[in-house]
């Protein structure tokens, strides 16, 4: 642990707005900061950076060319829980975007052929 | 031949070499993180594609991932900026087996000269002046360090062989501390950087921080592109540097600059590099060889008129050099001031959102930055978000156009270290030019640094 890495951590505590944040480093060590006050307030959003997914929404975990099931999942159509809804293709590699909980698809984004990023919406749904 | 760059950086160097591609007609491939959505060059470049989340390790550092961009892009050639994975060795080697151009030196070179010993070896061999030391990793047994460190002289630095950057060396002012600071220096150099090996050095007390820019291309074409002064460090961190150096006679740039040339000659270099060396009482030492374009290049760029991103993109395009070193002639003098999203005095870092951004302006003046009204810089990454140069006839004209650059630079809502750059321009050792490496920590130390002092 060296101080530049103490000096980040306590930036991203403070660019987040929070008071304490506590975080495993090395083999078995724990690095708690402690913010007296945040720097100012911060919205709440952590939009920017941390990959919370969004509430009704199918995102990337990774990124590559997008191709559809067979049959594709289309607008309208029910998913379940766990089901394949599309792919994710990269040269010889091929990952499966699966839905997080059941529900029917409202919007589809992309469309097959489109070079898709990380974290990205391929689905949203209801 | 290329005509596709990937851009596997961020921030500032992002856009400079985005800029450079853009001049020589190429188009540009952005790859980023979830946290650099919004930057400027990912904004501006052909195509853009998100390949990871925040952390450097899982996107701006993640070789297979970087790799696979290429291909998903059509990029056939990658440029890797400073930092992040710009000397590495494997990554290099990675690129160039996946049929593709790395922009930037062979793998063999980044390997040299990312050992500390061999990097010194390399540079005996060429006649390139080396610290006097161990010139290899030291022996195990105490007599035979104790030995050493006698014949180099007291005080001496014992520096881990895989550090660097000011992390794993140790300062010895007499033999009683020697076996001990030889013994805890090898044991952190094996935790971090698992290399144990570690070599001891003389320790110079006052140098300067003094650099050789050289460009070398396919054709056995290698020039050298004068120096810069970046004595004005923080904890091995540059704060401001500049070119020419002040006060070192040219014959003995040229001298020094002549070996660095021939020194890239034997090993086969290729692409822009940076010989740091220590100068102390008219002598230049070795330090280190840094394979990649550097965050200072600028102050070069505005002496010799050469854009040397352009020039390293050209050269691995596989073109000759378009210059020699007849044509190339220093004229003027140039300022470099980092601007860091950090508290001046305290030195935290200070990410946040940048409210807006007036930039200085007028004869002179340049700004590398990819700050904008609007802009949020994340907190993942260096805070190095602007670099203002200024360039004058003379060190004084310079210098002057620098303190009214800062004066005029707003960068609202963010913290930055502008306040600290106004304060040493009116340093009077800055201004005078030629101080040592430990001005700016002996400045600070002595209180003369405290916000309260005005700016």
């Amino acid at each position: 642990m060296t101080l530049d890495e103490i000096e980040r951590a306590v930036a991203l505590a403070k660019s987040r707005g929070l008071a304490e944040l506590e975080c495993a480093i090395g083999q078995g060590g724990r690095l708690k900061v402690i913010v007296n006050r945040p720097h100012k307030p911060v919205a709440p959003a952590t939009a920017v950076a941390l990959p919370v997914k969004a509430k009704n929404a199918i995102r990337t975990r990774y990124f590559g060319v997008f191709a559809d099931t067979v049959p594709p999942v289309r607008s309208g159509d029910r998913v379940s829980e766990h089901q394949v809804v599309g792919f994710l293709e990269l040269g010889e590699i091929r990952f499966a975007i699966e839905a997080e909980k059941a529900g029917r698809v409202s919007a589809k984004p992309v469309k097959p052929g489109d070079l898709v990023g990380y974290g990205e919406t391929v689905f949203e749904y209801e | 031949m290329f005509d596709t760059v990937l851009i596997a950086n961020r921030g500032e160097i992002a856009l400079r070499i985005l800029r450079a591609c853009r001049s020589l007609g190429l188009k540009t491939v952005a790859i980023h993180s979830e946290a650099d959505r919004d930057l400027r060059h990912v904004q501006l470049a052909d195509k853009r594609l998100c390949i990871g989340p925040a952390p450097a390790r899982d996107s701006y550092l993640n070789i297979a991932s970087i790799l696979l961009a290429a291909k998903a892009t059509g990029a056939g050639a990658i440029h890797p900026g400073y930092g992040f994975l710009s000397e590495n060795a494997g990554f290099a080697e990675a690129v160039e087996k996946a049929g593709l151009v790395f922009i930037g030196p062979p793998a063999d070179a980044i390997r040299t000269m990312g050992d500390k010993i061999a990097a010194k070896e390399a540079m005996r061999a060429a006649g390139v002046p080396c610290v006097p030391g161990s010139g290899g990793a030291l022996p195990d047994e105490d007599w035979r360090v104790r030995h050493i460190a006698a014949e180099t002289g007291y005080p001496v630095i014992v520096k881990a062989s895989g550090g660097g950057g000011g992390r794993g060396m140790r300062i010895v002012r007499r033999e009683e501390e020697l076996a001990d600071a030889v013994a805890l220096t090898r044991e952190e150099a094996g935790r971090a950087f698992g290399n144990p090996d570690v070599y001891i050095e003389m320790f110079l007390e006052h140098p300067r921080h003094v650099e050789i820019q050289i460009l070398a291309d396919n054709h056995g074409n290698t020039v050298m592109l004068g120096e810069r002064d970046c004595s004005m460090q923080r904890r091995h961190q540059k704060v401001i540097e500049e070119s020419p150096a002040p006060g070192i006679p040219r014959e003995a740039i040229e001298r020094v600059g002549a070996r660095c040339v021939a020194a890239c000659k034997q090993m086969g270099y290729r692409g822009a590099g940076t010989f740091e060396f220590l100068y102390e009482n008219g002598e230049f030492f070795f330090i280190e060889m840094n394979t990649r374009v550097q965050v200072e290049h600028p102050v070069t760029e505005m002496v010799t008129g050469i854009d040397i991103v352009r020039e390293q993109i050209r050269i691995a395009m596989g073109e000759p050099l378009s210059f020699t070193q007849a044509d190339i002639t220093m004229r003027g003098h140039a300022i470099e001031c980092r601007i860091n999203a950090e508290d001046s005095f305290a030195f935290t870092p200070s990410p946040g959102m940048v409210e807006t951004h007036r930039p200085p302006g007028g004869p002179g003046i340049r700004l590398d930055t990819h700050l904008y009204d609007g802009y949020e810089v994340p907190p993942h990454y260096d805070s190095l978000v602007a670099k203002l140069i200024a360039y004058g006839d003379t060190r004084e004209e310079a210098l002057i156009r620098m303190k009214v650059a800062l004066a005029e630079y707003e960068i609202g809502g963010l913290t930055t270290n502008i306040p600290l750059q106004r304060r040493l321009m009116n340093d009077p050792g800055f201004r005078q030019g030629g101080f040592d490496i430990h001005h700016l920590e002996a400045l600070i130390a002595s209180g003369a640094m405290k916000p309260e002092g005005g700016a």
